[in-house]
């Protein structure tokens, strides 16, 4: 039986604040015992760091460190830490001395984008177990050296959006699940188009756009602007590149499709079972984009090697009355209602009772970390449900359809839309 | 107006683009300021169109479109040359090599040129998109440049070709006196990059840590035998540990590297290195690089990890076995189970499972039965994603044997509901065994529907009398079961969804039938079927149970009224809110008049926001005037906006109301007015939930983008001098408190009330007052041509005000549609009675001023100015309103029809709209 690591803790009384034992040395080296404590760090203050899933601390896992480039957010963390959670926790300004960090087990990676691949690879070189906040990466690039690094360091990665195994999806008034059994049973046929717009319920935050005619304004002395770039050209400062509204502008994130995209899209490929491919297409409608501001779009279609379809369209626009799913022989609409062979099927929901269920998924994240078994959203599948959101983004910066090479991860004949796959960094920044 | 024009634009480009260069013959500077015109092209097609033609201006063009950027300052417009510079070098990339070499040559020019820091970074990043290899030397300019290395070093990195260049300024580094750790970083990203190996290395000496961290990560990309060498130490030195060096991570790549060029022994002997490090990831990774070399050779590693004692290293030798795994790898992982560790166990058959190696069923089932719960669920999991027959009977015989745990239990719920293949028949057989399997059926059974289980679950329900068993009942009810499922029903079992599922498979018409005879059969217990009634879903539903529900009394009535609820039909709207008025059905009733409203496909959205205003004036609790207040969001229409704005001030409804007012006024710019404006800034300071932040954002851009209409007021005020002669308003642009009736065809729009006749419902507007001798003074627009409206006086409500009391025409009588018109109808006509003279109406829009003043039988009306209408009712008739011969041919008035109200002392003001398309504002009146 091993010893919980509270008890123990707390047995040692005043010494226990001081030493954090991080769970390698407690049981001899390289050894788990199954009802140990993690710990873990957060990287990134701003909103999603304070989000309640993720700033916490528990019997499972415990906060032990937190980092910002804001001084003001790191404080914040601090203290918060102590209020909310009764936590002393170590106050980071370089991410690289979290990661490296021995007390912490499990790196949770909640900054804007931009930092995501660099981070999550440092963290599985270092040994460390990695949380990492959707979308998983900027490029397609940054995305394959991650999976590269999980794979070969044998980390437990866990991408966040929680859809393809949980909670309702969006405005489509089910969960993943029945969806997921409706298209495996064939009832709706093959290939099917997926169709994920504000008819569907679905919102593309189209108010992530960002401003042209930045003008410079001093950087605030909490602030350390340079680091917040990191990897990132550097841009004079302006207020409305950084903190809440940094999705506007293609260096550090996508807008609504990068905000919303994984989200959205990630139990698509769930459903359509595409998790170990990409779409070999993709096509845009929209107004030609600014080379630094993200704007609106009106149209996205991918299209895979088999026919199947996955269409974005963008608020106000398309077919109000398009199904979400369809098929040769049936369409599937909001609130699960149904048609099959151009006939309502009421009963769909019965048909649907009699057929096993999906295949569990591994959603406990903290059990996958002791068992070693791949999260439900790893770093697999999410670099494929990532991908199709980059996919989208390069066309959309390039304004013109692509071709895609799933096996080879390029761009067919388009060098330009290739040099958006590998963007280099800003040095020191390398990976 | 925008979009029409595009469609336009793109109807007629093909002749443009014909004549684009021969006939049109524009000038350079007419072509690029034609472009930043379209800035930013709206569709693919614009954009492709205007690219090319600016391509087509080459690097003169190119040269003068960028060098129109200015330093950036308050008021400075980069915007559609940054556009058009970064669109003109994306669009190249594509087309021949002639036309991205003139945009090169431009956008270089201009480079050069440039001295603003940041325009220069912009143009430097267009050219890095078109750039080709001989722009290398052009880029290695900018090395030594403090603002531009960066962006020159970016360039360099990404463009293609350009390998040959940056080795060579490597090589003359000690002359150029370029920066080695740029260079170093540039390397990093080029691939077999030999002549650069030995120069990196021998920088290494006496090298800052910030250089060593390049040079280790560009050898760990293309480097090969000694960078090997380098690296290998390097790691090792640090302690394989991650560091900024990066040496270890850099290392691992190199060998990965390695093995794509098949130089397998080093890797090898190196891997076998790895192997000994303390540290389960870097042992990960040297397994990795060797199972890529040996494959199923390995093995032996494999099979001694998973004895071993580090669950870390022993799952991540089992995930690097799956990139080689057959069924022998498969059978040579089962083999270990019967000695394995439990920890290895539970890690061996989760893998065999996740690996659906089906062939090992056979080992995995034994441990179904395992008395370890955590061995016997894992292998329970394993055991269902395969599948088959094997494993179908160690699920089963595990369900029967007593006295399961709690977590197996869950465990074989789990792993029948989604066990790979059919269970039905072996699960019903065992089903009723005993009371372990009975539990573990009827939590299956709830969501698993086996019709053929049904008449056994009956049994359990009926004659068992366990109500546990209700869930599966429900799930599995058959036809069969019908009369049975009705009997228990009848006896106070809860039934309702059951007697549905039974019957579901018949029209709902079929079903409603079925529950009325079974009704009529049911005697006092009738009422009982109500909700079920209603939730067949059958339009024959909807007649019964309202009638229930009117005809009924105490529980019966109780009974309908949840059968009323259920209804999905907007028929039901009305009982619904007649219900409400009963204070024990209010909140529920309202609830549902709310919902039903929300999901109503045929209401327009006007009448869904007057039914939302309705709930709310009702009354009922802050949560549902909260959801009544959100649902008025999805209507987008003004007086939903101005509802809303009314419920920010009390402390329970101010997030919803405040939210409905944001979500709608932001998206309607042509709202905006400074009344909105300052209702913005009170949405700002009332939100407080997650979002706040943004929220609070967005109504700062809003408010900032329409700066030009903040200033204007949608109010218009009595002026001072009307005030002193004593007129009241009866519209001031927002409020309609004076008025009563068609408030859905009559709204406040942004300062005006607009009419219409497409809400689908009738009726006029009036003042709650009565009026007998005023003058009334009002604004009014035509918005369409043809528009017919009238101003009713002295008229009772709800009847045609030209004969029960008197209409003063309103008529854009110039339309054509009106050129057999009669000279009683013209606009201001005392309808009927009195012809006005006939004015020559503007342009559509345009404001006019109208008065219509009522003293005894003088009626007096002046438009713009002109007195049109001047006039005694009794005179004019001969005081004969109605034929003396009682007949309905009345020869003493104009149109020769009887007028029974003309001559009544007071009445309503009214609002008498035929149509859509006028609008009203600045409505006041004096009584005299």
């Amino acid at each position: 039986m091993a010893i919980n690591r509270k008890e123990f803790l707390k047995s040692l009384g005043g010494l226990a604040a001081l030493t954090i034992i991080p769970r390698r040395v407690l049981g001899g080296p390289g050894h788990i015992a199954p009802n140990d404590q993690l710990t873990k760090g957060i990287i990134g203050m701003g909103g999603i760091g304070f989000s309640e899933n993720h700033f916490s601390s528990n019997e499972q896992c415990r906060l032990v460190a937190v980092c910002d480039v804001d001084d003001l957010h790191l404080q914040k963390g601090v203290s918060l830490s102590k209020e909310r959670l009764g936590e002393t926790v170590k106050g980071y300004h370089l991410y690289r001395d979290l990661i490296n960090d021995p007390n912490v087990d499990v790196v949770h990676i909640a900054t804007p984008p931009h930092w995501h691949g660099l981070m999550a690879v440092e963290a599985a070189k270092a040994g460390k177990d990695i949380w990492c906040e959707k979308p998983m990466t900027r490029t397609i690039g940054e995305g394959k050296r991650v999976m590269e690094a999980v794979r070969q360091n044998g980390r437990i990665f866990r991408l966040n959006t929680w859809f393809r195994f949980k909670d309702t999806f969006y405005g489509l008034g089910t969960t993943v699940q029945p969806l997921k059994k409706l298209v495996d049973s064939g009832l709706l046929g093959w290939p099917l188009k997926v169709t994920i717009s504000g008819y569907t319920g679905f919102n593309w935050k189209f108010f992530w756009v960002g401003k042209e005619n930045l003008v410079e304004q001093p950087i605030p002395k909490n602030l350390d602007y340079d680091l917040w770039l990191g990897p990132a050209p550097y841009k004079p400062y302006n207020e409305h590149r950084t903190h809440q509204t940094f999705r506007g502008y293609w260096d550090y994130d996508g807008g609504g499709l990068g905000d919303m995209g994984q989200h959205y899209i990630d139990p698509v490929q769930y459903i359509l079972g595409k998790d170990d491919t990409s779409p070999v297409k993709v096509e845009v409608d929209a107004p030609e984009q600014h080379w630094d501001a993200i704007g609106t779009w009106r149209k996205i279609v991918y299209t895979y090697a088999d026919g199947c379809q996955i269409i974005l369209q963008g608020e106000q626009h398309g077919d109000p009355t398009a199904p979400y799913i369809e098929g040769p022989n049936g369409k599937l609409y909001q609130g699960f209602r149904c048609e099959l062979n151009g006939q309502p099927a009421f009963n769909i929901m019965d048909k649907l009772a009699e057929l096993p269920d999906p295949e569990p998924q591994n959603t406990d994240f903290i059990k996958c970390i002791h068992s070693r078994e791949k999260f439900a959203l790893n770093e697999i599948n999410g670099f494929r449900s990532a991908t199709i959101v980059n996919m989208g983004l390069c066309a959309l910066r390039l304004n013109r359809t692509l071709e895609f090479d799933p096996v080879k991860l390029q761009f067919i004949n388009d060098d330009a839309a290739n040099a958006l796959i590998d963007q280099p960094m800003r040095g020191p920044w390398t990976f | 107006m925008k979009r029409f024009f595009i469609i336009l634009a793109l109807l007629v480009m093909p002749l443009v683009a014909v004549n684009a260069q021969d006939n049109r013959n524009r000038a350079t500077s007419t072509i690029v300021s034609d472009a930043l015109a379209q800035m930013p092209a709206e569709t693919p097609a614009v954009y492709n169109q205007v690219m090319a033609e600016l391509a087509a201006t080459g690097a003169e063009g190119i040269e003068m479109l960028a060098m129109m950027l200015e330093p950036m300052a308050e008021g400075v417009n980069n915007s559609p040359v940054e556009y058009a510079v970064n669109g003109v070098a994306s669009y190249v990339t594509k087309e021949g090599a002639a036309m991205r070499d003139g945009v090169r040559a431009g956008l270089k020019a201009a480079i050069a040129k440039t001295t603003n820091n940041p325009n220069k970074a912009f143009l430097m990043t267009a050219l890095q998109i078109c750039a080709t290899g001989d722009d290398a030397h052009f880029f290695a300019e900018y090395l030594k440049d403090s603002y531009m290395a960066n962006f020159a070093a970016r360039a360099l990195a990404s463009v293609k070709g350009t390998d040959h260049a940056v080795e060579h300024l490597m090589a003359e580094q000690a002359e150029n006196g370029i920066s080695k750790v740029l260079l170093a970083q540039i390397a990093s990203y080029k691939s077999h990059f030999h002549d650069g190996e030995p120069i990196l290395i021998e920088w290494l000496n006496g090298a800052t840590p910030e250089l060593k961290t390049q040079i280790y990560t560009a050898l760990g990309a293309w480097g090969g035998e000694p960078a090997a060498k380098v690296l290998a130490a390097a790691a090792k030195e640090a302690g394989y540990t991650f560091d900024s060096t990066n040496a270890y991570g850099a290392y691992i790549r190199l060998l990965n590297g390695h093995l794509m060029r098949h130089d397998e022994k080093a890797v090898e002997k190196a891997a076998k290195q790895l192997l000994k490090v303390e540290k389960p990831n870097v042992r990960i990774a040297g397994l990795d690089l060797l199972a890529q070399i040996k494959g199923e050779a390995i093995m032996p590693l494999v099979l001694k990890a998973i004895k071993g004692d580090c669950r870390d290293y022993r799952y991540g030798a089992l995930r690097v076995a799956e990139q080689f795994a057959t069924e022998t790898t498969y059978a040579a992982v089962a083999a270990t189970l019967p000695k394995a560790s439990d920890d290895a166990k539970i890690d061996i058959l989760s893998w065999l499972g996740a690996n659906h190696a089906e062939k090992q069923v056979v080992a995995i089932a034994p441990f179904v039965a395992s008395a370890n719960d955590e061995i016997a669920t894992t292998a329970i999991a394993a055991a269902s994603k395969i599948g088959g027959d094997i494993a179908l009977k160690a699920l089963i015989n595990r369900m029967v044997k007593e006295q399961n745990s709690k977590a197996v239990e869950e465990a074989l719920v789990a792993g029948l509901l989604s066990f790979n293949g059919k269970i039905n028949d072996e699960f019903v057989r065992v089903m009723d065994t005993n009371s372990s399997a009975r539990a573990i059926a009827k939590q299956v059974l709830s969501s698993r529907r086996i019709p053929a289980a049904a008449s056994k679950v009956l049994v359990w329900v009926d004659n068992g009398g366990d109500d546990t068993a209700i869930p599966a009942l429900t799930t599995n009810a058959v036809e069969a079961n019908f009369a049975a499922l009705c009997n228990l029903f009848e006896q106070g079992k809860p039934m309702g969804d059951a007697i549905l599922k039974a019957i579901q498979e018949k029209p709902a018409s079929e079903q409603a039938k079925m529950i009325q005879d079974r009704m009529a059969k049911a005697g006092a217990k009738k009422h009982i079927y109500y909700p079920i009634l209603a939730a067949t879903g059958a339009k024959e539903a909807v007649e019964p149970i309202v009638t229930g529900y009117k005809s009924s009394t105490g529980e019966a009535q109780a009974a309908a009224f949840e059968g009323l609820c259920t209804l999905n039909d907007d028929s039901v709207l009305p009982t619904l809110l007649e219900a409400a008025a009963n204070p024990a059905l209010k909140e529920k009733a309202l609830a549902r008049f709310i919902a039903l409203t929300q999901s109503s496909t045929t209401l327009s959205n006007d009448q869904k926001y007057m039914n939302y205003r309705k709930a709310i004036e009702a009354e009922p609790s802050n949560t549902l005037k909260n959801r009544a207040l959100s649902a008025l969001s999805p209507t987008q229409t003004y007086p939903a906006m101005m509802l809303a704005a009314e419920y920010m001030d009390a402390e329970a409804t101010a997030q919803a109301a405040a939210n409905t007012v944001l979500e709608i006024a932001t998206k309607h710019p042509e709202f905006y007015s400074a009344e909105v404006k300052a209702l913005l800034e009170k949405v700002a300071a009332t939100v407080n939930d997650g979002d706040a932040v943004y929220k609070r954002k967005d109504i700062e851009n809003f408010i900032n983008d329409n700066k030009a209409r903040e200033g204007v007021s949608i109010l218009t005020p009595l002026s001072a001098e009307e005030q002193k002669e004593g007129f009241e308003l009866l519209f001031d642009g927002q409020n309609m408190d004076a008025w009563t009736g068609n408030l859905e065809a009559y709204q406040p729009m942004n300062g005006y009330m607009y009419v219409t006749a497409a809400y689908g419902t009738t009726g006029n507007l009036y003042t709650k007052k009565e009026y007998a001798d005023f003058v009334l003074r009002f604004e009014f627009c035509f918005d369409r041509d043809g528009v017919n409206n009238g101003i009713g006086i002295r008229t009772p409500m709800g009847v045609d005000a030209a004969y029960h009391g008197m209409e003063i025409q309103v008529l854009h009588h110039d339309s054509p549609i009106y050129k057999n018109l009669r000279e009683y109808q013209v606009h201001g006509s005392v309808y009927g009675i009195i012809p006005a003279k006939r004015i020559k109406w503007g342009a559509l829009g345009e404001w006019h001023q109208e008065e219509i003043r009522v003293k005894g039988d003088r009626i007096t009306v002046t438009v713009d100015g002109q007195v049109i209408v001047d006039g005694n009712i009794r005179t004019a008739t001969k005081g004969h309103n109605v034929a003396p011969d009682g007949s309905d041919k009345n020869p003493y008035t104009v149109d020769k029809l009887n007028h029974p109200g003309l001559f009544n002392k007071k009445g309503h003001i009214g609002l008498c709209g035929h149509g859509e398309g006028i609008k009203y504002r600045n409505i006041r009146v004096k009584e005299l």
